[in-house]
């Protein structure tokens, strides 16, 4: 089994096989129905990006940029380029994706895909409102999409089920340099932390807050920054440490987490000017970090639900977490805006959206996320699928109403893991 | 902006070639891409553009063929070249060509004849116009052949002894040639291969290339490991080498890949 072909949780643990792609192709691999699935660079945590009873196309050597207009920032690009390689290109003439997630190493095709969201949604939206324009290649050959078609909104978001995307053309935006000026505020509890989030929000384009899942008020820190007008450049950092081998899981117990996130609220809360890696990318700067979960892996989490419901809602799975002796070490929140995804199947909508993260304990670990996740459902919230390993169909079906819009819209030669336990293409109804 | 000079790459859409290509094109390099496919030299040279290249011209030509390698030679006397790179070839299918061992002729006339025409065709054209370096991809693969690709092993190897006799000539006329022996790369020609983990990715063969060149050497291992490694197997006996890399079973049916 090839190890690099895990998702990012490492959990499921299922063998996984793939065709890599360095040129675009021209048609579609020959293959049975539902043969192939599309694969960036795997940071999904759970199995959208898997294919067990198929095949994976490997797309990230199939990065050539297309075009890039220095004048105007708009960069079109092979789907397999990360956003790190975009970055290279790109930040040292001004321009800088207008929206990223938290790590660089995603491929623009996996951020299409999933329709990714960053800490400035509030003010950006999220990815799929920056692309101008796709290449789609289904069974029946190219098509260039836009805005304006029903494949391109079926594809923003569309889990790789619409067909393989070829290419993207993306407006970036115009960046002074590479720095933040950053500021971490401090909150005692989570009540603090709500009543404050406009007014945060007013002032900086991006904002999220971690939350000590220990703590019974909900303390934490929120990282708000804007980007810095100072030009002054500088040499980007590269990821350096790296973890070469899974952890030993005593790693992970609760004595460890309990001081991991003493320590992170301790650490100093004011303004700083940060480089953009240093703000956006944490996490990057330790290669293979989740391989501290151990061989058991871990899952991920992450929710929106309505504003008016959020506080309730916020807290008691914060609560329900605790109890159960499961917080998670990192647990994030931060609000929607009002615009809400383009795709779809997107999940982004107006809301507080919490990802928490859990060591794979087992049973007993997927039991407390059912439970969360019925917390959220009856709120009228829903699960992000890049993010999942386990949720319902059900689930899937109340958190998405634009399933019956995208179903005619899925191209049969593809399938995936995730899709097979949330929809299965037998149930078109 | 003419006066510039241009790296000039055989075998311009290569995996190993394009990595080196794009570190250069950050420095603002320019760039003329030789290659058999119109449509991957295109992609390859909008790349090297939209990442800084002040320049990139692309020629096509099936370098397999010597009066391709003509047509195009044709078109580049008056280039001044700064790096010259040869990173075409094939690596073929062993029991592939065991099969059909005509097969045998057209990766040697590939990797191994025609690359040594190519190499005699320009040296004057080197010598007049001077050069920064010239770089021929060689492999590990030549320096002790095994069962799972001696044919690949042995156009390697015989590239190897030509290079040498043509780093002595070129010396003479004032033109420094590079010849690295590489160790396995995760590359389009060795994605079906289970390469393990001692395989590099082509961006850091690329960096090892870069300082290599700033080098006075003319024979490299990148990564270096492999030339010690090498000095090992080279010398062990056949019987323990043999131990050490048993001849497979012939498959019967290979894989698409
Ligand atoms: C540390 C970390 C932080 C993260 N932070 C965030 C965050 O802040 N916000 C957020 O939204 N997400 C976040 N994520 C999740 C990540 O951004 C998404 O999972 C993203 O889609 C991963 O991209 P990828 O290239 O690795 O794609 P993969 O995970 O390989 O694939 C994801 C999906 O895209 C499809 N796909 C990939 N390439 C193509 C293609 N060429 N054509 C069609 N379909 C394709 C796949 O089929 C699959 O369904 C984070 C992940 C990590 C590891
Ligand atoms: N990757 C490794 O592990 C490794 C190890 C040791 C040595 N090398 C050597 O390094 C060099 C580059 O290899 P790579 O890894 O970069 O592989 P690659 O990406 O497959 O590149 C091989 C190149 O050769 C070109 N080519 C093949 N036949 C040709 C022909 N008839 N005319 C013109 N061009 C032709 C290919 O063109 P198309 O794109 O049109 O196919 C491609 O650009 C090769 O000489 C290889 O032997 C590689």
């Amino acid at each position: 089994m090839k190890e690099q072909l895990l998702s990012w949780g490492r959990w499921p643990r299922r063998p996984q096989e793939g065709l890599p792609l360095h040129w675009l192709p021209r048609r579609l691999p020959e293959g049975p129905l539902g043969q192939w699935l599309p694969r960036g660079l795997g940071r999904s945590y759970g199995d959208c990006c898997l294919h067990s009873d198929g095949r994976l196309l490997l797309t990230a050597s199939m990065d050539h940029i297309l075009s890039f207009e220095r004048q105007t920032g708009v960069l079109r690009a092979e789907a397999g380029l990360s956003l790190d390689a975009l970055l290279q290109v790109c930040l040292p003439s001004g321009w800088f994706p207008a929206v990223t997630p938290g790590t660089r190493f995603v491929t623009l095709g996996g951020a299409v895909a999933n329709d990714v969201h960053g800490k400035n949604h509030h003010r950006a939206g999220s990815f799929g409102h920056h692309v101008r324009r796709i290449g789609l290649l289904r069974r029946e050959g190219l098509l260039v999409l836009g805005p304006e078609d029903a494949l391109f909104r079926a594809t923003i978001g569309g889990l790789g089920l619409t067909g393989l995307i070829l290419w993207v053309e993306l407006q970036l935006q115009a960046v002074k340099g590479p720095w933040f000026d950053a500021e971490a505020i401090r909150f005692g509890s989570l009540d603090e932390f709500l009543d404050r989030e406009e007014e945060i929000n007013r002032h900086y384009a991006y904002t999220a807050a971690w939350v000590d899942g220990f703590s019974a008020e909900g303390r934490g820190v929120c990282f708000c920054g804007n980007h810095s007008q100072d030009r002054d450049a500088a040499a980007l950092p590269r990821p350096r440490m790296g973890v070469p081998a899974e952890a030993p899981d005593w790693l992970l117990n609760p004595l460890g987490q309990r001081l991991f996130n003493e320590l992170y609220y301790r650490k100093p809360a004011g303004r700083s000017r940060v480089h953009a890696f240093s703000f956006l990318y944490p996490l990057d700067a330790l290669n293979g970090w989740n391989r501290l979960y151990g061989r058991r892996g871990f899952q991920q989490w992450q929710c929106v639900v309505p504003r008016a419901a959020g506080r309730g809602v916020l807290k008691e799975v914060l609560k329900r977490t605790r109890s159960a002796g499961e917080a998670s070490y990192l647990a994030l929140l931060k609000s929607f805006g009002e615009r809400s995804s383009p795709g779809m199947l997107g999940f982004c909508r107006p809301g507080w959206t919490l990802a928490l993260d859990f060591p794979m304990r087992g049973p007993s670990t997927s039991r407390m996320l059912r439970e969360l996740s019925g917390i959220v459902m009856q709120a009228g919230g829903a699960l992000y699928p890049a993010k999942d390993a386990q949720m319902s169909d059900s689930d899937f079906r109340a958190g998405t109403p634009g399933l019956q819009e995208f179903l005619p819209h899925r191209e049969t030669a593809f399938q995936s893991d995730f899709w097979q336990r949330v929809a299965g293409d037998e149930r078109r109804e | 902006m003419s006066d510039q000079r241009e790296h000039v790459v055989f075998g311009g859409t290569s995996g190993i070639a394009m990595a080196w290509c794009r570190l250069e094109a950050e420095k603002g390099a320019a760039f003329r891409l030789v290659g058999r496919s119109g449509e991957r030299l295109e992609a390859a040279a909008a790349d090297l553009l939209a990442r800084g290249a002040s320049s990139c011209h692309t020629h096509q030509a099936d370098l397999a063929c010597t009066e391709e390698i003509d047509a195009v030679l044709e078109t580049l006397p008056h280039t001044r070249p700064s790096v010259v790179l040869l990173a075409h070839g094939l690596l073929g299918d062993q029991a592939e060509i065991e099969q059909r061992p005509a097969l045998a002729l057209e990766l040697l006339r590939l990797n191994l004849d025609c690359s040594i025409y190519l190499l005699l065709r320009i040296t004057p054209w080197l010598e007049e116009k001077g050069c920064r370096r010239l770089v021929v991809l060689g492999s590990v693969a030549g320096d002790r052949g095994r069962a799972e690709n001696s044919v690949y092993g042995a156009s390697k190897a015989g590239l190897e002894a030509f290079c040498s006799g043509l780093a002595a000539r070129l010396e003479a006329g004032g033109v420094k040639l590079l010849f690295v022996k590489a160790g396995p790369v995760r590359t389009a020609m060795t994605a079906h291969l289970d390469l393990g983990p001692a395989a590099i990715e082509s961006k850091g063969f690329a960096r090892r290339l870069q300082r290599a060149l700033r080098s006075q050497r003319v024979f490299v291992y990148i990564p270096r490991r492999w030339g010690l490694i090498f000095l090992v197997l080279r010398h062990l006996p056949f019987r323990v080498f043999l131990r050490l890399f048993p001849a497979r079973q012939a498959r019967t049916s290979a894989s698409d890949g």
